[in-house]
């Protein structure tokens, strides 16, 4: 059932706390398709919700963070992290492996 | 050193009253002085003497040890200074993660910066652990990079 192809990966990003409900699912659906076409599939979605940061980030104090765990080719990397960088409300994101150290 | 002499009127006047008067005061003042002098005068008195010494005598040995005082101690130690136990020696590895912005700030000083092996005392290993997931969750504003940073939270916070 588990592809060996597929790499596991851990996905993080933070939102700009003014973001409703609307945007953030529709961001999730642009990463879903995204994972979807590179043969995987999103494991886990975990919202962390609003939390201070530590920093200012855009001039924004909070931020509202998602957490995810993505199994996926290799080859959708690219892409996912396009999706991010091109969204105006991804203040930050991380997508890092979680199979391999 | 002092309680041990002339502390009250009684050991003071029972000297005086006593024959033993004479050589008495000697032990006492000389306590007063110095405590290795006192012991050593104490001593040989307390076989003489009955019923004060046995009050003084085991307060001058008492004495006598303390003669040392601080300084002793510190040479003893050999230039180490004894350092507070910090909690970084129970972390372990899977604890090490971006993620666990509670236990990364173990590895941080008050100004945000990462601590050196020198400080933390851990392996090499986990030290480079350590130093990566800081840096991710630096990126990600978990942590702060900056002192500034701190000084900003703080104030957010209303100085809590």
């Amino acid at each position: 059932m588990n592809d060996h192809r597929l790499h596991q990966y851990e996905l993080v990003y933070v939102l700009q706390p003014e973001l409703d409900d609307e945007g953030i699912k529709a961001l999730d659906e642009r990463i879903s398709q995204v994972v979807e076409r590179h043969g995987g599939s999103i494991l886990s979605t975990e919202p962390w919700g609003r939390r201070q940061l530590a920093y200012p980030i855009k001039k924004f104090m909070e931020g509202y963070y998602v957490l995810h765990n993505i199994a996926m080719l290799p080859e959708g990397t690219d892409e996912v992290e396009r999706v991010l960088r091109l969204s105006e409300d991804v203040l930050r994101y991380l997508l890092i492996r979680k199979d391999k150290k | 050193m002092t309680e041990e002499t002339n502390p009250t009127a009684e050991e003071a006047a029972t000297p005086e009253t006593t024959p033993q008067a004479a050589p008495e005061p000697e032990p006492t003042p000389a306590a007063e002085a110095s405590p290795e002098k006192s012991a050593e005068e104490a001593t040989p008195e307390a076989s003489t003497e009955s019923p004060e010494p046995e009050q003084e005598t085991p307060a001058q040995e008492e004495e006598a040890p303390v003669v040392e005082g601080p300084s002793a101690f510190l040479d003893s130690l050999r230039g180490r200074r004894p350092r507070p136990r910090s909690r970084v020696g129970q972390v372990r590895l899977e604890d090490i993660d971006y993620k666990n912005v509670k236990t990364l700030s173990l590895f941080i000083d008050d100004r945000g910066r990462i601590l050196s092996r020198r400080k933390t005392r851990i392996s090499a290993k986990m030290q480079r652990r350590v130093t990566r997931a800081i840096k991710r969750a630096r990126h990600l504003a978990l942590l702060p990079y900056t002192a500034e940073h701190i000084r900003m939270a703080r104030k957010r916070s209303g100085g809590s």
